[in-house]
């Protein structure tokens, strides 16, 4: 089994030991996997757990109602496109897209369950952010629910390029490794992605509004 | 050499990522003009000023992996199980340097019969070629970094799923020559290669298929056929880790040890299980004392495995 190092130990705290498996170390984790080793498996997903994790919570926010849910079915989603990894991109792009990507399902299915509920609140009960500040928190509180809404009403492709791009801050060079796209057609997608927001924020004020304000 | 992003993408993103030179901070604010761009900005900064671990993720984690395991997920097979070549590939990564010309010379040999072997028509000429990626990806749409072409090294059985199947290389999947192995056609003492390794592979698949469908009688069976069939190969190695494991929840616990024990004296991969194994049978045995030896091994050897956490639970609380 590949050894991962870990920069804690897994008994000093509760908090999710933070992984740094190389690359290679990935990499040497998703050919056991593939080939049915399932000591192999189950550290592959812990190992890349945290940038999915991470990756869902962008995407859906931390209070979100489906959040584990979303994060449970991208472990399964991860384990099954495995086969399908080349190693264009990162072990940990590979599978934070596929999170994203059920982040963004599991959104649009909530939202389609239940338009009239209080989503967009309960998905963004979000107070454990780095800003101290109680009106920084909340402005970008609201900064984040508007990009998502946004997001929610995208076409799927747009929105996952403007996902990738803006909720976790990938480059175009990496967003084309990892959904296997070529650049040219990421930027054209983002933006497509942009004029879409462009126009939202002409058409509805207040959610200029709501993107705006300092950062 | 000065990264210097000319896209207003790429200066978006590098604004997120590092500081700015002041060309570049003139052209975000220029471009900050615009309000989807500036939107965009601000909302980014938003996300990054999100990012903290909570005090769940740990036991989430977890979950996650036991969750994907228990939906009776298995990444898609490839036609030869390489779980072999992969210990052999961890291994590798712990040992010194010394062993890989053995170890190259060995799957060269093993690619070459079973090439050959399985697609022996469509090797009608006197060479096969196999290329070195094949062990990751039967189609690979981009050929792998160096790192894993040098870490997976010599190609494994899919050399035989690429040959049997049709040739789908766009310019994508062109491997460059010079990352192209040729074989020669193999020996007769080749083709036996061949021939014992797709036993015990197909031994050990069926072996590893009964367990994960629970039938537990018929995965002991070709295990154990496996042991005495091809005592000496990397799959037999294997099966000895997971037939302890099922005679362990069967309650068999000395002949469990047994196996373990027998792992353990081989010295290959999966060490970290059979040390595993081998406490739980200890304890299972009654013998305390030297369950107490195999946890403090296993916790100083492999600090940073996920089974270490068992062994100082065990140590420290007695769970």
């Amino acid at each position: 089994m590949v050894a991962l190092r870990t920069e804690q130990s897994l008994t000093a705290a509760p908090k999710l030991p933070s992984y740094t498996a190389s690359d290679t170390e990935l990499a040497l984790l998703v050919v056991a996997a593939t080939a049915g080793e399932e000591s192999a498996m189950r550290q592959l997903i812990v190992a890349v757990a945290p940038v999915m994790i991470g990756a869902t919570r962008r995407v859906m926010g931390n209070g979100h109602p489906d959040l584990e849910d979303a994060v449970q079915e991208s472990s399964v989603g991860f384990l099954r496109a495995l086969a399908g990894y080349r190693s264009g991109c990162s072990v940990k792009h590979f599978a934070s897209r596929i999170a994203t990507l059920t982040a963004l399902t599991a959104r649009r299915n909530r939202r389609n369950r239940d338009r009239f509920t209080a989503h967009d609140s309960l998905d963004e009960t979000d107070t454990r952010s780095a800003e101290p500040d109680a009106v920084g928190l909340m402005v970008q509180e609201r900064q984040r629910r508007a990009l998502r809404r946004i997001l929610d009403e995208l076409p799927e492709p747009q929105a996952e390029a403007l996902t990738l791009y803006a909720v976790l801050g990938w480059t175009v060079e990496e967003i084309a490794a990892a959904s296997n796209a070529p650049e040219n057609t990421v930027r054209s997608r983002l933006r497509l992605a942009k004029d879409a927001l462009r126009k939202r924020i002409t058409r509805d004020p207040r959610l200029g509004a709501e993107l705006g304000g300092p950062t | 050499m000065t990264q210097k992003p000319a896209l207003p993408e790429d200066i978006l993103i590098a604004a997120r990522r590092r500081r700015l030179s002041v060309e570049e901070t003139e052209r975000l604010n220029e471009l900050e003009r615009d309000p989807a761009e500036a939107a965009l900005t601000r909302a980014g900064r938003a996300f990054d000023a999100q990012d903290v671990e909570s005090d769940g993720d740990a036991a989430l984690a977890l979950r996650m992996a036991e969750h994907a395991l228990a939906a009776g997920v298995r990444a898609a097979p490839k036609l030869r199980d390489v779980t072999a070549r992969s210990a052999d590939l961890r291994a590798e990564s712990r040992a010194s340097g010394a062993h890989e010309w053995r170890s190259r010379s060995r799957g060269l040999l093993v690619a070459t019969a079973v090439a050959v072997a399985a697609a022996a028509a469509a090797a009608a000429g006197g060479y096969v070629v196999v290329t070195r990626n094949a062990a990751l990806n039967p189609t690979p749409t981009v050929a792998p970094t160096s790192a894993v072409r040098n870490a997976v090294g010599s190609p494994g059985g899919n050399a035989a799923a690429r040959a049997a199947e049709p040739q789908q290389q766009s310019a994508a999947t062109h491997v460059p020559p010079a990352e192209q192995l040729k074989v020669p056609a193999p020996s007769a003492s080749a083709r036996a290669v061949a021939e014992d390794t797709l036993s015990a592979e197909l031994l050990f698949s069926r072996g590893n298929g009964d367990r994960r469908a629970g039938r537990m009688a018929e995965a002991a069976s070709h295990y154990e056929q496996l042991l005495r069939g091809f005592p000496d190969s990397s799959e037999a190695q294997m099966a000895r880790v997971s037939l302890g494991n099922l005679l362990l929840d069967q309650g068999r616990a000395a002949r469990a040890l047994a196996l373990f024990d027998a792992h353990l004296a081989r010295g290959s991969g999966l060490a970290e299980e059979a040390l595993y194994g081998k406490a739980r049978a200890l304890r299972a045995l009654g013998k305390l004392a030297q369950e107490r030896e195999v946890w403090q091994t296993l916790a100083a050897k492999y600090p940073d495995s996920i089974f270490a956490r068992s062994a100082r639970e065990r140590l420290e609380h007695g769970r």
